[in-house]
């Protein structure tokens, strides 16, 4: 196959949009998509402050890479799970990706904090991609507030969020339905807007990215996340797209054209606690995350 | 025969020539799979020479 705009061979197709791309070409579709996000869902602008939350894997680490190279004012923020050698590498990556591109860094440490992931799953009878979740959300909205930060992205693409849209709509959950926005506001003092500027790339997409432009990621699967659901949509919504490409961006932008008002949730003027553990803004008199914390005792 | 290293680190052997070919005998999905010979990517189309080595990057993960 020939590079769409120039002739040369391709190095990647892309069904869904007819096209076949070079290296150079491909970066040039690659970054325009991010901008193009950005710029629609009015995800932020240059006098923000961002704040990106890095795993080690391709997505976090090729929006950091982006973003930055934009000229956007990035500070990486990666949470070291203590999950054995998984994070011990995923730590590796970003150091080493942090320090090749003079990127600026935080680093918060489960271990060092009494409180990693495999400790909290022998004591909470929770899901642990669930108490991870809570743990993450925590550290993220922690770390952007303490550290004044504007804007919190993440690098979920549109695979991850149309197995998020797939498994939200067959449990038609209005709650979870009302928060599919890649662009979602900040609520209180505490938490910061939370945005997705590779929604509107594959995970195909992302990965050849990374590959071509030498970004060095944990290729390994979090192995507490083996069996996740999501993978399960996400081969479902694969298969769907291999018959009919073009499925997964139509299910997705149809759903914010179509359906997305229908399960806004009414603005409740819900009173703000300070978590009377960690002091920090909460819906509750302890919030959630402290509330797990307890279980250790 | 053409050598495939896996994403799980295995390596096995084909017939095949075709890139397409290869990922439906080994029931892969080419939206969750890129196909590298060395620092290059291979569209589904490419035919390979025989005694090739290729290597099957899987861009799926459940986070």
């Amino acid at each position: 196959m020939k590079c769409r705009k120039c002739g040369e061979r391709a190095l990647v197709t892309l069904r869904r949009h007819n096209a076949s791309f070079c290296k150079e070409h491909f970066n040039e579709f690659f970054r325009r998509q991010v901008e193009k996000g950005i710029k629609d869902y009015k995800m932020f602008d240059w006098s923000d402050k961002i704040m990106v939350c890095i795993s080690g894997g391709k997505d976090s680490l090729v929006l950091w890479y982006l973003l930055n190279d934009m000229g956007f004012d990035t500070t990486g923020m990666y949470i070291n799970l203590g999950i054995g050698e998984y994070s011990q590498k995923s730590l590796e990556k970003v150091n080493n990706f942090a320090e090749k591109h003079n990127l600026k860094s935080i680093i918060v440490n489960l271990d060092e904090l009494g409180h990693p992931i495999p400790l909290l799953e022998s004591k909470v009878k929770r899901q642990v991609c669930a108490i991870c979740g809570t743990a993450k959300r925590y550290y993220f909205n922690k770390t952007a507030y303490e550290g004044k930060f504007d804007v919190v992205a993440t690098g979920h693409n549109l695979d991850d969020e149309t197995a998020r849209l797939l498994g939200n709509v067959l449990k038609w959950d209005p709650a979870y339905l009302s928060k599919m926005d890649p662009n979602l506001p900040e609520d209180g003092e505490f938490i910061k807007r939370k945005v997705k500027p590779l929604v509107r790339l594959t995970e195909l997409e992302v990965g050849a990215f990374a590959f071509m432009n030498g970004i060095d990621y944990i290729k390994d699967e979090c192995p507490k996340a083996v069996g996740a659901t999501s993978m399960l949509y996400k081969n479902a919504l694969n298969n769907l797209e291999s018959e009919m490409p073009g499925t997964k961006h139509y299910f997705y932008n149809e759903f914010f054209r179509s359906a997305a008002d229908k399960f806004k949730m009414e603005e409740v003027n819900t009173e703000m606690h300070t978590c009377a553990v960690c002091g920090l803004e909460s819906f509750n008199e302890v919030c959630s995350f402290c509330r797990m914390l307890e279980k250790l005792k | 025969m053409i050598i495939v290293n896996m994403p799980d680190g295995k390596q096995i052997e084909t017939k095949k020539r075709r890139i397409k070919d290869i990922l439906k005998e080994l029931h892969l999905n080419e939206n969750a799979v890129l196909v590298a010979r060395g620092e290059d990517l291979l569209t589904p189309d490419i035919s390979l020479e025989k005694e090739d080595e290729i290597t099957i990057i899987s861009v799926v993960s459940g986070g």
